[in-house]
């Protein structure tokens, strides 16, 4: 189901030590150039959409996130607004109230198309009710480019959708790092929990998956349970943990606000430093877990990458400088105790 | 008010509209150390169920684990006992994870002085102050002209707020003491809390829509207060509030000052009585709407103080700190034995029924249930706990 590939991203192949690369369905859209490594063929390079020129007309590109109450489309916010101002394009931003309010989505690529735009940027909150609106949008001319949550490509087959492209990143790829991290930091090897999102959400159960895919013969997960995302509920759940497993080496937290919580509760269990407590997401606070080594390593997602390079792609496939049908995957990025 | 009718009149007080004036005293008697004992009894059983199983049985009962216990439930006791004020009142408190969350942000913007403390904040961290003293001063026109005092109430407010709302903004920028912040997130809580209070007091809004809507707004406030990104709050003497004793002693002085307050004095035994029976209350001159207000006030801040130790605990204030934590509470008041119909509830109730959460999440962990069934068996215990109170209850 998942015809995912990680290409494009040099660095992710290397710390993720290699998950099998499947050959998408789309032709190259265009060779690599410059300095950047050979990646999986349709990939477009981060040179292909650093080269982008200014655009040759004003236009107007709307940005449709899930939510503004989740952090992490703030700098996608941000970087989505400066890029688009730099090449001369008119940014709009829409969010809807929750996470999972994609009828509101709907409504918005609507009002989008009636006021005149001509690309809109999505991540989709739900993978396939979004298709339909998104079909209509593109049957007027609109240019439809799918980032971070990927839309359904069956569906999206099915109701004869034609994507101008695709920007995000993979979670998978990102939970493989993360249980790369965790290897490198437990070299002897040992018993590691695992503490996830909200399940049945795509990315708490990718980031799981590709963490445990990882770890696989190397280390042994002995127990997972899940935070909800949330601080506290972590912590809860890291301190029963911790007493049921007396061994427990490692603990893999699918977000930084989970790992707060368990780093909190290895501390107070006096083994701070002695069990690795692996994040994700690069949230402000874990700068300082970082420095201290309460935090042995975290993912950096770049969602910010995701609203520049979206933007781009944008620009360039109007302005005929860049092939429809393409996708850039945004370098995830391992960030660890020094 | 003039006369201390809840003080006369013992019937009032605790439960005394839901039972019915009868010679059986004796019963009643037993009935109420049943009362008091079932919170206790389903805390034991629960733990005795848990202990059939080896690795429970080799962890749990360690010191350092019971304590770890205690910790884990500051948050749901803290707002248990905030809760269980607006439950015997009849009411409901959907807005206190929320709460928790604003008061914790509104700490870590004004302990770093980043991200910049808003004026409306200040303006919500005036209102009560300011409230008080316009009531105040309010208060001697109302004998004469209802009229002249609602004006007056009105102005002195608004010309208060707006005063001391700029004192605060100003005085804020660039960072204050530990205490300073403390007292600023507590005040943002109980304004909070008055205006659900005020809203279903004085509004006739239902509880449950007027917090509900609270718990939305205090969300979305946190999230537009911070622009989404949570806030660090690196300061030692801060976060030692979040450990060991320091959050022990507030957890228990806490729950102490709101059982005396609900046992002991009049402002509790008001909203027993307001739970109870409200029209017989109201028609003994018990201040009905007051009453209401300062439960709601309470919860308030409860959740304010909630959200001081989860901020402290963790050195960060998190926008999305306290999501759900009001359903925890709710379900602690419950299993404690308090009834949702009001007029009954106990603040030692409360905190067994937190603790009892607490060990029932725990508990699923060390025996190995899966994470999905884990809710479902915490859902059943919280509904089975109800249904035999409600039989228990039934029989005569």
């Amino acid at each position: 189901m998942r015809a995912r590939f990680i290409g494009g991203i040099a660095l992710a192949a290397l710390l993720a030590g290699c998950g099998p690369e499947k050959p998408a369905e789309t032709p190259p859209a265009s060779p690599p150039t410059g300095g950047q490594p050979a990646a999986a063929a349709p990939a477009l390079t981060q040179a292909d959409l650093d080269a982008v020129p200014k655009a040759t007309k004003d236009y107007k590109i709307a940005l449709i996130v899930k939510t503004k109450n989740n952090p992490f489309f703030i700098p996608m916010i941000h970087e989505f607004e400066e890029t688009a101002k730099q090449l001369g394009a008119v940014p709009e931003v829409q969010a809807a109230a929750q996470e999972s309010s994609y009828e509101q989505q709907v409504a918005l690529v609507q009002a989008e198309v009636g006021k005149g735009v001509q690309a809109i940027l999505i991540t989709p909150a739900d993978s396939k009710a979004l298709v339909p609106a998104l079909k209509q949008a593109a049957d007027k001319g609109v240019l439809i480019i799918n980032l971070d949550n990927r839309l359904d490509p069956a569906t999206v087959k099915s109701q004869g959708l034609k994507l101008g492209g695709y920007v995000g990143a993979d979670n998978e790829a990102g939970g493989k790092q993360a249980g790369a991290a965790m290897i490198e930091a437990l070299p002897g090897g040992g018993d590691v929990a695992v503490i996830e999102g909200i399940r049945g959400v795509d990315n708490a159960e990718t980031r799981k998956r590709g963490f445990e895919s990882a770890v696989n013969s190397k280390l042994k997960v002995v127990d997972e349970q899940t935070g909800n995302w949330e601080t506290d509920a972590a912590y809860g759940k890291a301190q029963a943990i911790l007493a049921k497993h007396p061994t427990l080496a490692g603990i893999f937290c699918a977000n930084d606000n989970m790992a707060l919580g368990a780093i909190k509760a290895v501390d107070e269990a006096g083994k701070k430093g002695k069990i690795k407590v692996v994040g994700y997401d690069n949230i402000p606070a874990a700068k300082e877990l970082l420095q201290s080594g309460a935090m042995t390593a975290t993912i950096e997602q770049h969602p910010d990458l995701m609203g520049k390079y979206g933007v781009r792609m944008a620009v360039g496939i109007l302005d005929g400088k860049v092939t429809s049908g393409g996708e850039f995957l945004v370098p995830l990025e391992t960030i660890k105790h020094k | 008010m003039q006369s201390d009718p809840g003080q006369n009149d013992a019937s009032i007080s605790r439960a005394g509209a839901a039972e019915p004036a009868g010679a059986d005293g004796q019963s009643r008697d037993i009935r109420r150390i049943v009362a008091v004992a079932r919170p206790w009894m389903v805390l034991l059983l629960v733990c005795a169920a848990f202990s059939l199983h080896p690795t429970f049985r080799s962890v749990f009962w360690r010191q350092e684990y019971l304590s770890g216990i205690v910790g884990q439930s500051a948050r749901n006791i803290v707002l248990a006992v905030g809760l269980t004020f607006v439950i015997v009142t009849g009411g409901i408190d959907l807005s206190v994870g929320s709460i928790l969350a604003l008061s914790g942000v509104a700490i870590g913007m004004t302990l770093t002085g980043s991200p910049r403390f808003p004026f409306w904040l200040a303006l919500l961290t005036a209102l009560p102050i300011s409230a008080a003293i316009a009531l105040l001063a309010a208060r001697p026109l109302a004998r004469s002209n209802r009229a002249t005092a609602a004006a007056a109430f009105v102005i002195v407010l608004v010309l208060l707020e707006l005063g001391a709302g700029t004192i605060i903004f100003k005085g804020v920028a660039g960072g204050v003491k530990v205490e300073g912040a403390i007292l600023i997130g507590l005040a943002i809580g109980i304004s909070s809390g008055l205006i659900n209070g005020v809203i279903v007091a004085n509004g006739g809004v239902p509880p449950f829509v007027a917090t509900l809507g609270m718990m939305s707004a205090a969300r979305g406030l946190t999230l537009y207060a911070t622009s989404s990104q949570s806030v660090s709050v690196p300061f030692e003497r801060f976060r030692a509030l979040g450990s060991g004793i320091p959050l022990m002693a507030v957890t228990l002085v806490v729950a102490v000052c709101g059982g005396l307050l609900l046992l002991k004095h009049r402002a509790g035994r008001y909203m027993l009585a307001v739970g109870g029976n409200e029209q017989a209350a109201l028609l003994s001159g018990v201040p009905v709407a007051a009453t209401k207000i300062l439960a709601y006030g309470l919860s308030g801040l409860c959740a304010a103080i909630g959200g001081v130790l989860i901020t402290a605990k963790f050195g960060t204030a998190n926008t999305g700190a306290g999501t759900g934590a009001e359903l925890e509470a709710i379900a602690a008041v419950v299993i404690g034995g308090a009834s949702l119909s009001g007029g009954q509830g106990t603040i030692v109730g409360a905190v067994v029924g937190a603790l009892t959460i607490t060990v029932i999440t725990n508990g699923l962990v060390l025996v190995g249930i899966e994470p999905n069934l884990q809710q479902v068996i915490l859902g059943g215990v919280i509904v089975l706990t109800v249904f035999l109170d409600q039989i228990q209850r039934r029989k005569k």
